[in-house]
């Protein structure tokens, strides 16, 4: 740590700071990738000045507000492994879990060939088809049947006057 | 150091290429995150709030990351000290009951706001940053270099104009007469 040694104009920069209280507190945080970058030494366009370039002053901008954040950089040009624990790698391990067992029935259901899908959808509406059709012509049937014959005594108590609901009988008229 | 992964397998959640990616990069975020904490015993936590954070939302986080741009592991580097320092942050939740602070510094103080009296763009955003880290932060030149990636001299030599334009400033704010609020204006172009 030679900064006070090398340098000694301390008091002008105290000064100057004494009257900037305040400023820098409005630059933009820049992001992790744009941190990532900058560290690498890869930020702003090739061929300008990184001090003149808008992209890397905002970085220094904000690492100038935030000092301490320049061992992140140092950090990152640095970045080395180390031994992580069995009981780290596994808890991480464990923030994703295993596909559930019925995701592989689902997949078999996918790979069913589509004609045996057509064929069973085709069997399901031909059946329903023909049990609408059968209902129609036996409920057709028997209207003809009966518009085309004086309805017996019978036949009349069996399908019932349109007025049959209206008519009283005389012990419960009395209620 | 090798930074392949299957970035597309990882974001869709993929099991086997995330355990991979635990498994390659766990020992780096180890190292990033024990920077920053203060107790042994906060690494494990800490390490597991990183990655939790790398998955959360659908990978979230991990989509922002560009390849073509920055390596991984300066990039997880970045994220894993960035993410410990917020938690810490967070665990800092005050302990002291609102009984026992005295009345007088629960007190609404007045509000105050300190005036910039001087020119925020008279120095660069690069040269306030190398003042900063020399008169403030106490590192030498070699560490300055090394922390933005740049030759030595560079580091003086942004020093040297940086000093050059606070003289000036303060040379023509010093003879000017002190009525008024005028403040002489920068005439150095770098």
């Amino acid at each position: 740590m030679s900064g006070g040694n090398e340098f000694n104009e301390a008091p002008l920069w105290r000064r100057w700071r004494e009257g900037q209280a305040g400023a820098g507190d409005a630059a933009a945080e820049p992001d992790a990738l744009t941190l990532a970058v900058y560290a690498e030494g890869r930020l702003g366009r090739p061929g300008v000045d990184p001090e003149t370039d808008p992209a890397v002053a905002t970085v220094e901008a904000w690492m100038a507000a935030h000092p301490d954040l320049l061992a992140d950089l140092a950090a990152a040009r640095s970045a080395h492994d180390e031994i992580a624990d069995a009981a780290i790698v596994a808890r991480a391990s464990a923030l994703i879990a295993r596909p559930a067992g019925n995701v592989s029935a689902l997949s078999l259901r996918a790979t069913r060939p589509v004609w045996q899908d057509a064929m069973a959808w085709s069997g399901i509406a031909a059946t329903l088809l023909a049990a609408v059709l059968i209902g129609f012509q036996l409920g057709n049937d028997n209207v003809v049947d009966l518009s085309d014959s004086n309805p017996t005594v019978e036949q009349s108590a069996l399908i019932g006057s349109p007025n049959a609901f209206l008519v009283t009988d005389d012990e419960d008229s009395g209620i | 150091m090798a930074d392949a992964v299957d970035l597309a397998a990882l974001c869709r959640g993929e099991k086997g290429t995330w355990d991979a990616f635990v498994r390659r990069y766990a020992g780096l975020i180890v190292s990033a995150v024990r920077g920053v904490a203060r107790e042994q015993a906060e690494v494990e936590d800490l390490v597991q709030e990183v990655f939790l954070r790398l998955c959360k939302d659908g990978f979230r986080l991990m989509r922002t990351y560009d390849p073509t741009r920055a390596g991984l592991s300066t990039w997880l580097t970045i994220v894993a000290r960035s993410t410990a320092r917020d938690v810490l942050r967070r665990r800092q939740v005050p302990s002291t009951p609102i009984d026992a602070v005295p009345e007088a510094l629960l007190a609404v103080m007045p509000k105050t706001t300190e005036r910039i009296k001087y020119p925020d763009t008279l120095l660069s955003p690069r040269q306030k940053l190398v003042l900063t880290l020399i008169y403030e932060q106490d590192l030498d030149v070699a560490e300055i270099a090394q922390s933005l990636g740049v030759d030595p001299q560079t580091v003086r030599s942004t020093h040297h104009k940086a000093m050059l334009k606070l003289r000036s400033y303060f040379a023509q704010e010093d003879t000017q007469p002190a009525a008024g609020d005028e403040r002489p204006t920068n005439r150095l172009s770098t």
